[in-house]
């Protein structure tokens, strides 16, 4: 067991490294298509609906929400997964951005960025697509779930509310059983 | 540092790969205190929050038996999907003027979110072409004013 444990700790460590540098455009959420495809459907060490535990938990969690990553981590693999997925998906970025500041001294020329902010904003405006539609097709399985959802959708396109406010919402919804 | 400072530090925290906040972080701590400091600061980020969320996951595992929390929490669910959907649209919004930019968009989204293929592989292969595209169009427009 704990044998199974370390093996799962260090494959989701592989997984997760490279995939780290992949999250253009400013989050970690846009992976989580791509872990939920290796941590579920691949691997079925999570099941789809701990994955999305995982997710929302870590939302509605203080801190940043890339820590549902921490969270996928312990679901798979106890404390050594929770630890070596967070490191996985932290440490890989933060080294590539202290190598930049050694080298440029924090400038970046301007085309040069500006061309790297228009290349990757498409690529990472199509992932955030991808990822809602994965949290779409994991949590919503009836009727009134999917209008939650796009009920939640349509009051962020019109108004801009605290999104915690929309979630809390959301629970109470879920607890008079509408969902 | 100055509030100009910062913003210029965030555009850089964004463009890098990672949570944006986290590089802020990183970036803050290496600045003032070199290396250690980036290691500090990050973990100083996130450490007490990983705590907290673990300790969520297991209240939560542990009261599963109550069926209003799993309600309360498949109903949060359903909103967190809706949150990222709507983010997502208000993006593909301001990408409508470029119909280059939308077939990067539209690609990437079929690639991982219909077809589900490894996010390495797509990613790995559309940058350097968006790239290489991005830098044709900026050579066009720098030509052209010429």
């Amino acid at each position: 067991m704990e044998n199974a444990d370390h093996n799962i700790a260090w494959t989701l460590c592989a997984h997760l490294a490279p995939l780290s540098v992949m999250a253009v455009g400013g989050g970690i959420t846009i992976l989580a298509p791509d872990i939920q495809r290796f941590v579920v459907d691949v691997n079925h060490w999570l099941s789809n609906g701990a994955f999305l535990e995982a997710y929302t938990i870590a939302l509605v969690a203080p801190g940043p929400s890339m820590l549902f990553v921490t969270l996928v981590g312990w679901y798979a693999a106890g404390l050594l997964g929770a630890v070596t997925a967070t490191a996985a998906i932290l440490i890989p970025p933060a080294i590539l951005t202290m190598a930049l500041l050694r080298a440029s001294h924090g400038r970046v020329n301007a085309t040069v960025g500006s061309i790297v902010r228009s290349s990757v904003l498409p690529l990472s405006v199509g992932l955030m697509l991808a990822t809602g539609y994965s949290l779409v097709r994991a949590a919503d399985h009836n009727w009134s779930s999917a209008a939650l959802t796009a009920i939640t959708v349509a009051v962020c396109l019109f108004r801009k509310p605290n999104p915690l406010w929309l979630v809390g919402a959301g629970a109470v919804a879920g607890m008079l059983g509408w969902v | 540092m100055t509030i100009k400072e910062f913003g210029d530090l965030w555009g850089l925290a964004q463009l890098l790969p990672g949570a944006t906040i986290c590089n802020l972080a990183v970036i803050t701590g290496y600045r003032n205190a070199g290396f250690a400091g980036g290691v500090a600061a990050l973990a100083g980020m996130v450490g007490a929050p990983m705590v907290v969320v673990i300790l969520l996951g297991i209240a939560y595992q542990r009261s599963q038996e109550f069926a209003l929390v799993h309600q309360a929490l498949a109903g949060m669910s359903s909103v967190a999907a809706g949150l990222i959907v709507a983010i997502a649209l208000k993006l593909i919004g301001e990408l409508r003027k470029s119909w280059i930019d939308l077939l990067f968009a539209a690609t990437a989204f079929i690639a991982v979110g219909l077809l589900r293929l490894p996010l390495l592989l797509v990613v790995g292969s559309l940058i350097p072409l968006a790239i290489l595209v991005h830098v044709w169009i900026h050579l066009r427009i720098v030509n052209g004013k010429r």
